[in-house]
């Protein structure tokens, strides 16, 4: 137990986190492009269906998990542990504690993510949605999550600053979550499998979990860090971000079985009655920022960490909202079948959680490696690529969905016209895909260009102070 | 070498909104009734769009004799052809009477034949004009499956299937038939004997 | 909340709730089912699958087929409809019963009951269907109280004819229910299209057998290969303009039979008591008209209390 030390200054704190999060960082960027381009082929082919079918590797029944996966576990969970120790570090005001746990893990969860998305385009996909990466691959994607969350907890332990800020709750709620659930899914499921339908229903509450409360937290987190840190203003409310953290935790906890599932009809009861009782986090969040923002919404345009955190909110209210929806307006149980799902589940985690990270990744590298973006303009370029991607990526699948579901209601049109009816819609989001594909280009482009032009400052000042003395000697000399 | 930057944020403490608090309590309170009407009470056997076990249970088809008989036949080969055999024609040896021609399966009124089953029966009984007095007939009927109501169905679709089986050409049963009668036996603890059955009221 | 274990504490026990709820409890209350039998005949079911269909299965998970094709099929509604079986004993009687249930002439009732097996009421509530089947009965004829299950997935034809429960999954790890209805639901594909070469063909070329069709062709589950001394009773019998060139021929590989004998286990129609629905059986009189009700009658709610 440290004594009381007296709070890190900032410099400190970046130097301690630099590394590790560079690795974190620009891994996870890496991933988001081979990702979004297992996503561009997987929409591609709902419109030349012969596209690469005769390679296995390609089908899109192993390319869209391979797109899932690896913008799931190899962006989104990375990019949330590099946040979170960020914001564990600045906000505790300590150095990052052992730092080459961060490393050692984010190399294993590297490796698992690769194994596992080789594994699922090879064929050993395990059959459930959002869990398809093979047990070998998963192994060491919880290993390597618990080295980094080994580091993020001493961090926390080990902060100078006691009182807690709202985020840091709902970070070390997060830094807990996702062990537990991602074990007990892969137990249940791989290991030990449990017999029939129960498969499901774990896989079901593993998704949710993930998705809609792992996913919330990391990105509540770093919106109720950025926003009130760059407005310069306060957090309107305490205790409503508090019910919030409570809300949140409880009931969208439950929300994971659909009202299709073949399951005893308590299942669905329960966790529509669940996803009811989501709208109150929601609200809440809205409240507060509002609030909060109360004047200053202009400046929700200024900076490159602001326009995508606004962004990201949006998307969490409005996905939301859609949840809501969707459990009670489901054309006869037609809803959870057509495109409005995925449209609504890629609202949460990229229109939410990943543009928030984004911003968090912008405010973030300069401060690490002490100087701005090499082009602010691009990042700029970037929020309007990875916003308009999304929208034409969730607005078309949307209304198609929606139009699908009243179709599918009606026995008499058969599956393949209601198919057709998908494709114009389809075309609208595949140019969304290409849009966010040349977004992520941008950003990891970025990430490379300022570690490369870190790194070289570093090495130029190092030569010249290691040379200092030649050329001191050298003018010595008359 | 660093990036000029803000101070890090504070949160402000404020009361909740009280309209908060109600909408809460409102949403609790739906949940509490959507609960009760849709939930079927954690019961594993009620689906959407049931409600209710109850619901559940009433729409079982009961899909004319055919499969009645069905269900008596397999229920027959697991309780009664041990002894009975599966062609009906008993165990003399093992004092067993045969089933195949059996005036007490086959007779208009089913009260004896579901007391027989019920209870189960021993002593000397004639059979078809032969005696059978090395054997005991247990409680098949009390021993079955299920809670009661089940139990009188189990045992109409057993009686039903021997009455129109082996040769015999009599009416099916009903388990209203069989709970009335269960009804008026339900006390008892002992087999029956012939003269018991004979005293009986044959009809229901 | 200034205290990380009090967080901590706070997680745990929303977590520990939430996995009591959705994980423990299922697991005890679905995850230890038994076999159960069907409603009224008294089947095992579920079988288990032939091993070549749990092959299949297998095929199935690894090509991802799960994430265009559900394989849970729902229903909204449970109604009743009354068929008559037979006119019986006593003809004038029918007809007064027939009269006073529809409100027809006796010539209408004798048009009626002419050409039976006949639906005479549907989409009625539970109570309405028993009491005009004691009428009828009473009337000395046989009429019978169907039940059918009701819903835009039933109305499809082949779909199924009732909901899916967890007795359908008992044996299938993994399941996999999916969750889009990119490709028609599979559930009960085993009986509306039983034929495993239909189910080569469509992997091999899903265009030529269904119009329109945007499902991809799988050409690696099928292997093209030179014609030996005689033809392989396995090969494709293509359509022409897909035809192999001369000299070669088109043959299913063990995973392609596979897949195929496991889409054709596929069924969604033996009644249970979760999902009681009345089936056409061997011992009911032949020629059975499905009943009308099941796709005429609007999707109502069960009548609920």
């Amino acid at each position: 137990m440290t004594k009381a030390a007296a709070p890190a200054v900032p410099d400190e704190i970046s130097a301690s986190c630099r590394v590790p999060l560079l690795v974190l960082f620009t891994s996870a960027a890496l991933w988001l492009v081979i990702g979004s381009a297992f996503g561009l082929i997987a929409s591609i082919k709902f419109h030349a269906p012969a596209f690469l079918a005769a390679c296995p590797w390609l089908t899109y029944g192993r390319v869209h998990p391979a797109w899932l996966s690896s913008v799931l576990y190899g962006f989104c969970v990375q990019a949330g542990l590099g946040v979170t120790l960020w914001l564990f570090a600045r906000l505790g005001r300590a150095p990052l504690a052992q730092s080459w746990l961060v490393i050692l893990g984010a190399v294993t969860w590297n490796l698992g993510v690769t194994l596992g998305v080789l594994g699922i385009l090879g064929g050993d996909s395990t059959g459930f949605e959002t869990l398809e990466m093979p047990a070998y691959g998963a192994l060491l994607v919880f290993i390597g999550y618990l080295l980094v969350g080994i580091s993020a907890t001493l961090t926390l332990h080990q902060r100078r600053e006691r009182p807690l800020y709202v985020s840091q709750w709902y970070l070390l709620a997060a830094l807990f979550w996702f062990p537990w659930i991602y074990s007990t899914a892969d137990l249940l499921l791989l290991k030990f499998p449990v017999r029939g339908v129960a498969q499901a229903v774990i896989a079901w509450w593993f998704a949710d979990n993930f998705l809609t409360v792992w996913l919330a937290l990391v990105g509540l987190a770093a919106a109720f860090y950025f926003v009130p840190k760059l407005v310069q203003r306060e957090l309107h409310n305490y205790y409503l971000a508090l019910f919030t953290f409570w809300s949140l935790i409880l009931f969208a906890s439950w929300a994971g079985i659909p009202s299709t599932a073949p399951v005893p009809a308590w299942m669905p009861t329960v966790s529509t009655i669940a996803t009811a009782l989501t709208l109150l986090p929601i609200l809440a969040v809205a409240l507060n920022f509002h609030h909060t923002l109360e004047n200053t919404y202009s400046k929700l345009a200024s900076g490159q960490t602001l326009p995508f955190v606004a962004f990201g909110v949006c998307g969490f209210l409005v996905a939301g909202v859609m949840r809501i929806f969707g459990a009670f307006f489901d054309f006869h149980q037609q809803l959870h079948f057509s495109w409005f799902e995925p449209a609504r589940q890629f609202l949460n985690f990229y229109g939410f959680f990943v543009m928030v990270m984004f911003g968090a990744i912008y405010y973030i590298l300069p401060q690490l490696v002490g100087f701005n973006l090499p082009s602010p303009k691009l990042a700029r370029l970037h929020f309007w690529l990875a916003g308009s991607g999304v929208l034409l990526l969730v607005l078309p699948l949307a209304v198609g969905g929606v139009f699908q579901a009243t179709q599918l209601e009606n026995p008499a049109i058969p599956v393949t016209d209601i198919a057709h009816l998908t494709l114009s819609f389809l075309r609208v989001s595949t140019l969304g895909d290409v849009l966010v594909l040349a977004g992520h280009l941008i950003l990891l482009g970025n990430l490379i260009a300022l570690t490369v032009r870190f790194y070289r400052s570093q090495a130029v000042t190092a030569y010249s102070e290691a040379t200092a003395d030649l050329f001191k000697t050298s003018e010595v000399k008359p | 070498m660093s990036v000029p930057e803000s101070s890090e944020p504070r949160a402000a403490r404020r009361a909740i909104p009280v309209w908060f608090i109600i909408l809460l309590f409102l949403l609790l309170y739906w949940g509490m009734v959507y609960f009760d009407l849709r939930s079927g009470w954690f019961n594993e056997r009620v689906y959407a769009p049931f409600h209710n076990l109850e619901q559940v249970a009433s729409f079982q088809p009961i899909s004319g004799e055919g499969e009645f008989v069905m269900k008596g036949k397999q229920l027959y080969s697991l309780n009664c052809a041990v002894c009975h055999m599966e062609t009906g024609t008993g165990n003399p040896g093992n004092g067993c009477p045969p089933l195949a021609g059996s005036e007490w399966v086959s007779a208009a009124g089913p009260g004896r034949i579901i007391r027989i089953v019920s209870k189960g029966a021993t002593g000397p009984i004639e059979v078809a004009g032969k005696v059978y007095n090395t054997g005991t007939m247990l409680a098949i009927g009390d021993q079955l499956p299920g809670d009661e109501p089940q139990k009188a169905e189990s045992i109409a679709a057993i009686i039903s299937y021997i009455r129109k089986t082996f040769g015999n050409n009599a009416s099916a049963v009903t388990p209203e038939q069989v709970s009335k009668v269960r009804d008026q036996i339900k006390d008892r603890k002992t087999y029956f004997s012939p003269e018991e059955l004979k005293a009986a009221p044959e009809a229901p | 909340m200034n205290y990380g274990p009090l967080v901590f504490l706070a997680a745990f026990f929303a977590l520990a709730g939430s996995w009591f709820g959705l994980v423990l409890t299922p697991q005890v209350q679905v995850g230890r089912l038994q076999q159960t039998n069907s409603v009224p005949g008294g089947a095992t079911y579920p079988v288990a699958r032939p091993g070549l269909a749990r092959e299949g299965l297998d095929v199935y998970r690894a090509n991802g087929c799960a994430y265009c094709h559900s394989q849970q099929v729902g229903q909204t509604g449970t109604v009743c409809d009354v068929v008559l079986n037979e006119i019986g004993t006593n003809p004038p009687a029918l007809f007064a019963a027939l009269g006073k249930l529809k409100g027809m002439s006796e010539p209408q009732a004798r048009q009626l009951v002419s050409g039976l097996p006949k639906t005479i009421l549907a989409g009625k509530a539970k109570e309405e269907a028993d009491a005009a089947t004691k009428a009828l009965n009473a009337a000395g004829a046989k009429a019978q109280v169907w039940i059918v299950a009701v819903g835009p997935d039933i109305s499809r034809p082949g779909w199924g004819v009732r909901r899916s429960v967890a007795e359908d999954f008992l044996f299938d790890y993994p399941v996999m229910l999916g969750s889009q209805r990119i490709g028609p639901d599979l559930a009960n594909v085993g009986v509306r299209l039983p034929d495993p070469n239909w189910h080569l063909l469509h992997l091999y070329a899903p265009q030529a057998m269904i119009k329109g069709s945007i499902m991809a062709p799988y050409p690696y589950l099928f292997e093209k290969r030179k014609i030996e001394r005689f033809p392989s009773p396995d090969a494709l019998v293509l359509p022409p303009q897909m035809a192999a060139e001369p000299g070669f021929e088109v043959i299913p590989t063990p995973q392609a039979k596979a897949l195929a004998a496991y889409l054709v286990s596929l069924r969604a129609d033996i009644p249970l008591f979760s999902a009681p629905v009345t089936v056409a059986s061997a011992s009911a009189p032949a020629s059975t008209n499905a009943p009308a009700g099941a796709t005429n009658a609007p999707p109502t709610n069960a009548p609920a209390k």
